[in-house]
């Protein structure tokens, strides 16, 4: 029993030290005094009193609350019609156009928000758009508005809707429906009787992968909403970077923090959530090949406009990148090539990459050799601490990963370790470890046990069956494990700008140039990211391609599950 | 096996299972089996799900350890010696063919294992894949093989590390029935071929019936019955075993009178007949009547039971009446399809009845045999 627990070790010791023990020291210091620049251990509630009562933090809280609201509302909305067109009308091409909903995962959060910038700016594309029309004389206000925040926010989570309720009606098969037929109900009763009810376990998934994400957004409200919508994320890390009242900001977390779970408690229960995030998109290959029946025009019509809202606002950052004016002026009065020139001046821009790198790499390995052996340990043997592990490696996935971020703020503070790329390295791996552990818990849980069976029963002790058989079978889990969690490390933004001292990460670069100078030399910047991740992720997959042919099973799945980057 | 103090000298059993028995918590999966299984037969372990006889393999095999009793293979013991010490080699239900590796790869395993060269590994992987007739093969990946081809890759890594012992556990209940009759007669020629032990285990008795030198029929964690496949067929010990091996009819009947090796039992319909028993029970006794539907006697004439044909059923070769007796009893009865077997039809009025010879009988109520 315990002997099963060395090799879950390395695992255990992080997640206490790096995910459980800040979560205690914010639970702590929320009910402490912060004075004269300090935490004092004087326990009362006063934290909690101030983001109920005054009127700043409530008025912020809620509109944190209703703009999540309106996202998941929106997204759901969008994403239903659009997930049963996938799953029952499509057969043919279903492969290739789930992995174009896929897509806009591997497109940097940031720049993917900044493209809307472009969009809803003055002389963006939509008032462009509309003038040109004569629809309207004066440029109407669409950028820094709470809306701008909404739609942005909609675009940004609408993936993970689309593939949650996906997975829950691709899972359900239409033979039920069929029956359902064959015993006289029609198409809506059908619908409203048997496929809706059914698929709510992924209504409720994408609820919370697109609700609780929603409750943590920075970057978003910070470029597109303004003053005019602040959210609860900026407030939080205006009290945590600028105020540094960490009594008051670990109160404000834990609201926060309590909302998250709250939603998922309530919503969660049906809802398996290492399955959704590990094999949620495993049909993939599968379904590469099916043949087809046609859809219908009018949901073709209507998934067609999805596409395009998912792919036109990087279009456009791409278009303005080539664009000889100095902004985002649609249409681009004439075409250059000077912002690439200008962005490859700069030596910051590759100063940034190599730390991103750098720290994307050593994240992966480590994250990797952390999760391999606890995973392996997890699906085989019970041991003390199991079920707590399990459960504290799902919170990150369930809470906003700014909160991560805060909590090893809190701890590096309260430790005096000055902030380094030392403590960005450890942000990013707490922050990817969950995902790296599930996918290759996944992996192991489809593993077929008789595989070890048949290995000593030929012969084989422990340790040969280990190296012959477990580990090669173990290989395609472990690499899109890395390759996942690479992936996320690249794209990070919060948990570095909140743990870096002076080292940059692409992320923070881009960042940088968005709060200082407003110059198309960032449209090229981004459309160089885009481009550079499009390349590793075909990559990725023509690798798995040719990797297929050879490897079945398993593997390959949870690597295009992997890739499919359901991270926030 | 005639001469037990011949054999015992000569070498041990193959196998031995001294009263073994595994409880998983409250569950007691195998109670108190006993086994004992010469050298080159070929042994079939039948019985419905649950009744203990894959775990009676897997003890065998090593991925499980009874909690009572003891194991030998070829006189030692295995207590407690794990599956890779074991002189024994299974066949998977599911095949479990290293998915990242070739035929030759899954075949040469356990020799690459043992530490064999490699020209013995490759002659022998070579032999073995012969055996099994697929020859050619060797660098496919099991994905790429059909079920009957995957099937016989098992077989064959099993077979070429020459254990004392084959498990079979299902090996072909995957495939569909023609391919599966075809896999019996080839597992029956390579058994005769290769001269080692199996061990197979099933849930289908007709397979059982087709391929065992002897068959243990098990229920509830017990071995109820361990006998030829004759045997079985034909005197089964117990109404379970009548019922699970092959089809039986089963009626109620009292012994009416005993003579010297011969008891006469009367049933509803009032229709006697005698039965041959060394051991005739007491009058008055309550029992119950197998009999085999291919033993069953159909006439028009009267003296035997009448009854009323509910049905016809057509099998090609034979036809089978159902037949309602006046008691409200069914009995089943099978004859060749000739002319006469044909003319019957439903609702016409028939008589059945039976050789004495041709039934056993059990005890009403403990359900011993006492024919």
């Amino acid at each position: 029993m315990v002997l099963a627990m060395l090799p879950a070790l390395p695992v255990m010791a992080w997640v206490l030290a790096f995910i459980l023990i800040p979560m205690v020291f914010m639970a702590v210091f929320s009910l402490w005094r912060y004075h004269d620049f300090d935490l004092q251990p004087v326990w009362n509630l006063d934290n909690y009193r101030a983001v109920v009562q005054q009127p700043v933090y409530a008025r912020v809280m809620l509109r944190t609350l209703r703009i999540a609201f309106l996202v998941t509302i929106g997204c759901v909305a969008l994403a239903y019609p659009f997930a049963y067109f996938l799953a029952r009308r499509v057969h043919r091409w279903r492969g290739v156009l789930i992995i174009l909903v896929m897509i806009p995962f591997w497109t940097s959060f940031l720049v993917r928000t900044y493209a809307w910038m472009g969009i809803l700016a003055a002389n963006g594309v939509v008032n462009s758009g509309l003038r040109g029309l004569g629809v309207i004389d004066q440029p109407i206000q669409l950028l820094y508005t709470v809306g701008a925040v909404v739609i942005a926010g909609i675009y940004l989570f609408l993936p993970f809707a689309v593939l949650s309720i996906y997975t829950s009606l691709e899972k359900l098969g239409a033979s039920l429906e069929e029956a359902a037929m064959d015993l006289g109900a029609g198409p809506w009763t059908t619908f409203r009787r048997v496929t809706f009810p059914l698929s709510l376990a992924g209504i409720q998934a994408a609820v919370i992968f697109v609700f609780v994400p929603t409750l943590g957004l920075f970057v978003t409200p910070a470029l597109l909403g303004g003053a005019n919508a602040t959210m609860i994320g900026n407030l939080q890390v205006t009290i945590f970077k600028n105020s540094l009242d960490f009594a008051l900001g670990s109160a404000v977390s834990f609201v926060v923090l309590a909302i998250a779970l709250a939603t998922v408690a309530l919503l969660g229960r049906s809802v398996d959530l290492e399955r959704v995030y590990a094999g949620g998109v495993g049909q993939v290959g599968r379904t590469l090949g099916a043949v087809g029946r046609g859809g219908m025009g009018l949901f073709r019509a209507y998934a067609a406009l999805v596409y395009l809202f998912l792919f036109l606002p990087v279009i456009f950052l791409i278009l303005f990148s080539f664009s000889s004016a100095a902004g985002s002026v649609f249409p681009p009065p004439g075409y250059s090539l000077r912002w690439y020139g200008e962005a490859l001046d700069d030596p910051w821009l590759m100063n940034s990459v190599q730390n991103s790198l750098l720290i994307a790499v050593l994240a992966a390995v480590i994250a990797v050799v952390l999760a391999a052996p606890g995973a392996y340990a997890i699906v085989r043997y019970r041991f003390p601490g199991r079920g707590l592990l399990r459960q504290a490696l799902i919170v990150p996935l369930i809470i906003p990963s700014i909160m991560l971020g805060f909590g090893l703020l809190l701890l590096f503070n309260a430790l005096k370790i000055d902030l380094s790329i030392v403590t960005v390295l450890v942000g990013h791996v707490t922050y990817v470890l969950p995902y790296a552990f599930f996918v290759i818990a996944a992996q192991q849980y489809g593993f077929d046990r008789s595989l070890e069976e048949a290995a000593m029963d030929l012969g084989a002790d422990r340790l040969t069956t280990f190296r012959l058989v477990t580990l090669p079978l173990m290989v395609p889990g472990l690499v899109a494990a890395g390759l996942f969690a690479f992936t996320l490390s690249l794209d990070e933004f919060i948990i570095t700008f909140l743990l870096t001292a002076t080292t940059q990460t692409l992320p923070l670069y881009v960042w940088g140039m968005l709060r200082t100078i407003v110059s198309p030399t960032v449209n090229a910047v981004a459309t160089l990211i885009v481009v550079a991740s499009f390349v590793f992720v075909g990559g990725v997959l023509l690798i798995q391609m040719l990797v297929r042919r050879r490897v079945p099973a398993g593997g390959v799945e949870t690597e295009v599950a992997a890739s499919a980057g359901l991270a926030p | 096996m005639t001469d037990d103090g011949r054999s015992a000298l000569s070498s041990p059993p193959d196998l031995e299972l001294r009263e073994v028995s595994k409880r998983f918590g409250h569950v007691v999966a195998l109670d108190a089996v006993s086994l004992l299984i010469e050298r080159g037969e070929f042994l079939t372990l039948l019985g419905p799900s649950g009744c203990g006889k894959t775990t009676t393999l897997r003890i065998v095999a090593g991925f499980e350890y009874q909690t009572a009793g003891s194991v030998r293979i070829r006189g030692e013991s295995v207590d407690g010696v794990p599956p890779y010490r074991r002189n024994a080699n299974t066949v998977f239900q599911n095949y479990a063919l290293f998915p990242h590796l070739n035929v030759f790869d899954n075949v040469a395993f356990g020799l690459r294992v043992k530490g064999l060269p490699v020209t013995e590994r490759r002659r022998a992987v070579g032999q073995a894949l012969e055996q099994v007739r697929l020859s050619g093969l060797e660098t496919r990946r099991p994905h790429e093989l059909s079920g009957g081809q995957q099937q016989r890759v098992a077989l064959a890594r099993a077979l070429v590390n020459r254990p004392a012992i084959l498990l079979l556990d299902e090996p072909l209940g995957a495939l569909d029935l023609k391919l599966r009759k075809e896999m019996q007669l080839e597992l029956k020629r390579v058994h005769r071929e290769v001269g080692i032990t199996f061990i197979y285990v099933t849930h289908d008795q007709e397979e059982a019936l087709t391929m065992s030198d002897r068959i243990a029929v098990m229920n509830a964690g017990r071995v109820v019955q361990l006998g030829s496949p004759k045997e079985i067929y034909r005197q089964p010990r117990t109404p379970f075993v009548a019922n699970f091996v092959g089809v039986s009819n089963l009626l109620e009947g009292v012994v009416c009178a005993r003579r010297d090796g011969m008891a006469t039992v009367a049933l509803p319909g009032g229709w006697r007949f005698e039965k041959p028993c060394s051991e005739p029970p007491a009058p008055d006794q309550k029992v119950l009547v197998a009999v085999r539907p291919e033993d069953v006697r159909i006439g028009g004439a009267g003296g035997e039971l009448p009854g009323e044909i509910e049905d016809v059923i057509y099998l090609g070769s034979r036809v089978t009446l159902v037949v309602r007796l006046a008691g409200g009893a069914v009995i089943h009865a099978e004859d060749a399809a000739s002319r006469t077997a044909e003319a019957y039809g439903v609702g016409d009025r028939v008589h059945v009845g039976w050789d004495g010879g041709d039934c056993v009988i059990f005890d009403h109520a403990s359900g011993r045999l006492v024919s």
